[in-house]
């Protein structure tokens, strides 16, 4: 009986991938924010015994390596870096933690709306890193349930060979012109053109997406598709697309400019989060609380995103945040009605074709 | 000495008993092992339909049901996989009397551009034809527009026909796979009598040949049609645009946050249904009589002289493998050798250095290729001999509940790859064994996934072989075990290397279950190449694809080789 649990538990152990001994969890756990030098060596040390840290992440596989190399540096501590579409990696965890064999340490996504709802689920470990005062405000929770590592900016992008007039904004966008020409990424498929989408429903009304439809969109699967289709000048206009998308696009030599809309930029908190069943929970933590460092952010800009912390300067050829107008989207209300938008976005554009 | 006599008549009586005993542990092995690796997940995933462990309801199919997309969708995806079986078919059944028997030139090129077919990954070939046909942009529309002087190409592949058309390139393998084995096993002295006996050409053809290999042909159909039904890439890219939905598009689209299992596996269960539907047909048209073509004589190969049709006949197949192979082909070889894709063609759009990476600076690129072909091979060899064990039992043994197996075997074709990893996570991240999150669980993923290639194959192999031979063996003393091994066996090896090379191709492609359940430190080759295309280089992709394309058209050349020069021998 005792040698059966024992075997049970040493097998749960490795599939949860235990680090350290039992006594380290029994440390961390009393650790509950990083607020001054003393409990960042506290954090360390306790890390330190785990030994490991496992991050789930949607960065860019260059970038994430990069970072795990410099955690490694700075604090000896091994980062697994498990690199996936946010899509596919949010789906595995969520398998995961409702099996009850949580895999990872740290989640980094770029949906708000999927950790508001993990933090009703209390799957998150909530706390209070150095520098979470200097983070955006909008782009983290209260209580420091998730806290945004980089903004995603949403900007319209065009081929410079096929469209010499190009869209100003969102209803330009709408001019009989251009019918023929966008393409749409689909928010069934893609968290971004959800935020997008809810976006634009709220401050356009469906009305704009009756019209739209009419301009019979090309309603792609996700960034790397509209920009696929907008490259290759199978359609002229990317009614929307993760910047960062466009400036790789345009490093490489490629026929396409951006567009920042009149009306302002849907700028996305791309969070992460500790989770609460991590297997290394002080490590975790620790990654965390990294991420929000200068360093890690100054990747983020350097990779085309805007920094989640104030006073870094806009990625290039991007307008800074003090001067571009921000479009708010209401998280919480997505968190609760994403289905909705997304079946009133199909029939809409579904009903004129 | 004197105690020889005795031993010697008791040993035949201690080696059939010995013999039985054998012959019920491997059958009843496989069973079991085809038991849990299907019926386990799939046991997970119909709970889910009704709702899950905490109460059971029916509310997932009422909704299911109600979704008025629904009869659009399911009606495009039988539209689709009923025009790629019968694409399929129409190509794969000359090419395979082509090559098994005339002297149609060039055997080899047709060989490898079958497995080429085969070898390019769903969504690749998808991006493929969008550069080729894309209405605006499309490279033979341009082509067409210069020489004609018109405004508009005539080729729009983002349409129902272009998704069929797609479906059937990467399936019409299965078709000529199945049928060249099961004409190589046909002593073409049958035909040569009734040829003797008067009758033309073509009466030869249609009454004998083809009669004899309808096994394979059912089969081969079977595979094609459900294995469209649960596509997704090429759905995805050419339908979605265009508001063509498909199954498995709706299905997918139900794993948006917050995933709707409940509603993915309820309509899941349609395709299941399909599934189901099939075999039972493929069943009842097998069952009128016996297809017995070989009686254990070494098979004696006429070849038929095409005369003056060997050339029209070449240009025909090549024409046909110019779509299914060669122009995707061609894309992604320049696409792979360009540095923008925006660019155009031009001597200083020509690079090296997407190669360079894929080989040498992608930390991915070494791990993947040495775990995938572990697992491919792993995966191929169990698969095919548990498939064969499988249709042994279904098509040998006279046991009731046989059949329930033949069923239980060909389900996972039918299901979209992430439904059934929802189900592999769900039944196998449970046990208190480190499956999960290592190589293991790939394996039994791969296993799970693509046993109806195996069961299908061997299937239609066995029904060809007269079970006489067995028994006989059987009775002139040799264990059941000797008598599978050195009779049947051998016998079968054309629909086994087939079987083999279709799961060792799927395998490296494989996505849609691996993208779930990989783990650091056992990516594949189609997780490395997601994860550039993913991240939009798309001439990375292009690279690792066509390295992929050599590497597995080599090992299944090997294979080929190795095989084949053993079957001769025979």
């Amino acid at each position: 009986m005792r040698q059966g649990s024992l075997v049970l538990a040493a097998a749960a152990c490795l599939i949860a991938g235990c680090g350290g001994q039992g006594s380290t969890s029994d440390s961390s756990t009393s650790i509950d924010d990083v607020t001054d030098q003393a409990s960042l060596d506290k954090l360390v040390e306790a890390a330190k015994e785990e030994g490991q840290v496992v991050w789930y992440t949607s960065v860019p596989s260059e970038r994430a390596d990069e970072i795990a190399k410099m955690f490694t540096a700075e604090y000896d501590i091994e980062v697994v870096v498990q690199r996936s579409g946010g899509e596919d990696l949010l789906q595995k965890f969520l398998l995961e933690e409702e099996a009850g064999r949580v895999q990872n340490d740290v989640l980094t996504l770029s949906d708000p709306a999927a950790f508001i709802s993990l933090k009703q689920d209390d799957v998150l470990t909530c706390f209070v890193p150095r520098n979470f005062d200097s983070v955006l405000e909008y782009a983290r929770d209260d209580d420091g349930c998730w806290i945004a590592t980089r903004m995603n900016a949403y900007v319209i992008a065009y081929n410079t060979k096929e469209v010499t007039d190009p869209p100003t904004g969102f209803d330009d966008l709408l001019d009989p012109k251009f019918a023929g020409d966008l393409a749409y990424i689909n928010p069934s498929f893609s968290s971004g053109s959800l935020i997008v989408t809810a976006g634009l429903a709220n401050d356009k009304g469906w009305e704009w997406f009756e019209q739209l439809a009419e301009s019979k969109p090309f309603v792609v699967k996700g960034n790397n598709d509209t920009m696929q289709t907008v490259v290759t000048g199978e359609r002229g206009i990317a009614t929307f697309v993760n910047s960062t998308y466009v400036s790789e696009a345009k490093a490489e030599g490629q026929p396409v400019e951006w567009v920042f809309p009149e009306d302002g930029i849907y700028l996305i908190p791309a969070p992460s989060a500790v989770i609460a069943e991590a297997p290394h929970p002080a490590a975790g933590k620790l990654l965390a609380d990294f991420l929000l460092t200068d360093e890690v952010q100054q990747v983020m800009v350097d990779d085309g995103n805007y920094a989640a912390m104030e006073d870094f300067p806009a990625p290039e050829g991007q307008p800074e945040i003090d001067e571009m107008k921000r479009l708010e989207v209401d998280y919480d209300k997505l968190a609760g009605e994403s289905k909705d938008v997304r079946d009133q976005f199909s029939s809409t554009v579904e009903s004129a074709s | 000495m004197t105690t020889l006599p005795q031993q010697a008549a008791g040993s035949p009586r201690r080696g059939r008993w010995g013999s039985a005993v054998s012959a019920r542990l491997v059958l009843g092995g496989a069973a079991l092992i085809l038991l849990v690796l299907v019926v386990y997940p799939l046991f997970w995933l119909v709970l889910g339909s009704f709702g899950g462990t905490d109460e059971l309801t029916v509310s997932n199919y009422l909704r299911v049901v109600r979704e008025p997309d629904l009869y659009r969708a399911l009606l495009n995806t039988l539209l689709i996989a009923t025009g790629a079986s019968v694409i399929s078919l129409c190509a794969g059944v000359p090419i395979a009397w082509f090559i098994s028997r005339t002297n149609i030139p060039g055997k080899e090129a047709l060989r490898t551009a079958t497995s080429v077919s085969f070898m390019i990954p769903g969504f690749l070939s998808a991006i493929a034809y969008v550069v080729l046909m894309a209405p605006n942009t499309g490279w033979l529309n341009e082509l067409v527009e210069r020489m004609f002087g018109l405004d508009q190409g005539p080729f729009n592949i983002y349409s129902l026909l272009g998704i069929t058309a797609v479906t059937s390139f990467g399936s019409v393998a299965f078709v000529v796979y199945l049928a060249t084995a099961a004409l190589d096993s046909v002593d073409s002295g049958l035909e040569q009598s009734a040829q003797i006996l008067g009758a033309s050409r073509w009466k030869v053809i249609m009454g004998i040949t083809w009669p004899l290999v309808t096994p394979a042909l059912l089969a081969s159909t079977l595979l094609v049609f459900v294995h469209s039904l649960a596509l997704f890439g090429s759905h995805a890219i050419l339908g979605l645009p265009v508001q063509i939905y498909t199954l498995p598009t709706r299905i997918y689209s139900l794993f948006a946050f917050p995933p709707d299992y409940g509603a993915a596996t309820a309509l899941s269960m349609v395709l299941v249904l399909l599934t189901i539907g099939v075999l039972y047909l493929q069943r009842r048209l097998l069952k009128r009589r016996s297809y017995v073509t070989t009686e254990g004589k070494a098979g004696f190969q006429a070849q038929v002289d095409l005369g003056r049709y060997r050339w029209p006949a070449f240009l025909a197949c090549h024409g046909f493998f110019a779509f299914a192979a060669y122009l995707p082909v061609l894309v992604l070889v320049l696409a792979s050798l360009t540095k923008s894709r925006g660019l155009g063609f031009g001597w200083d759009n020509l690079t090296w250095a997407n190669y360079r990476y894929v080989m040498f600076e992608y930390s991915l690129t070494q791990r993947a290729t040495v775990n995938t072909l572990i697992l491919a091979v792993s995966a191929a060899t169990a698969g095919i001999v548990l498939g064969a064990l499988v249709a042994y039992i279904n098509l040998r043994l006279k046991v009731r509940g046989a059949k329930v197996l033949d069923y239980l075997s060909t389900i996972p074709l039918g299901l979209p790859g992430v439904v059934l990893a929802v189900g592999l996570v769900l039944a196998w991240i449970r046990l208190p064994i480190a499956i999960y999150a290592t190589m293991w669980i790939l394996l039994i993923a791969y296993l799970t996934r693509f046993i109806p290639l195996a069961v299908r194959s061997a299937d239609s192999a066995l029904r060809q072989i007269d079970p006489s031979l067995e028994e006989a063996s059987r009775i002139s003393g040799g264990s059941w075990l000797r008598s599978i091994v050195e009779i049947t066996l051998p016998l079968m090896k054309g629909g086994m290397v087939a079987g083999w090379s279709l799961i060792f191709v799927q395998v490296i492609g494989e996505l849609a279950a691996t993208i779930l359940l990989f783990s650091v430190g056992n990516e594949t080759v189609a997780v490395a190449i997601y994860q550039r295309s993913e991240e939009g280089h798309l001439e990375e992709v292009s690279a690792l694809s066509v390295l992929v394309l050599l590497a597995t058209a080599v090992v299944l050349g090997l294979a080929r080789r190795l095989t084949g020069a053993s079957v001769t021998r025979w």
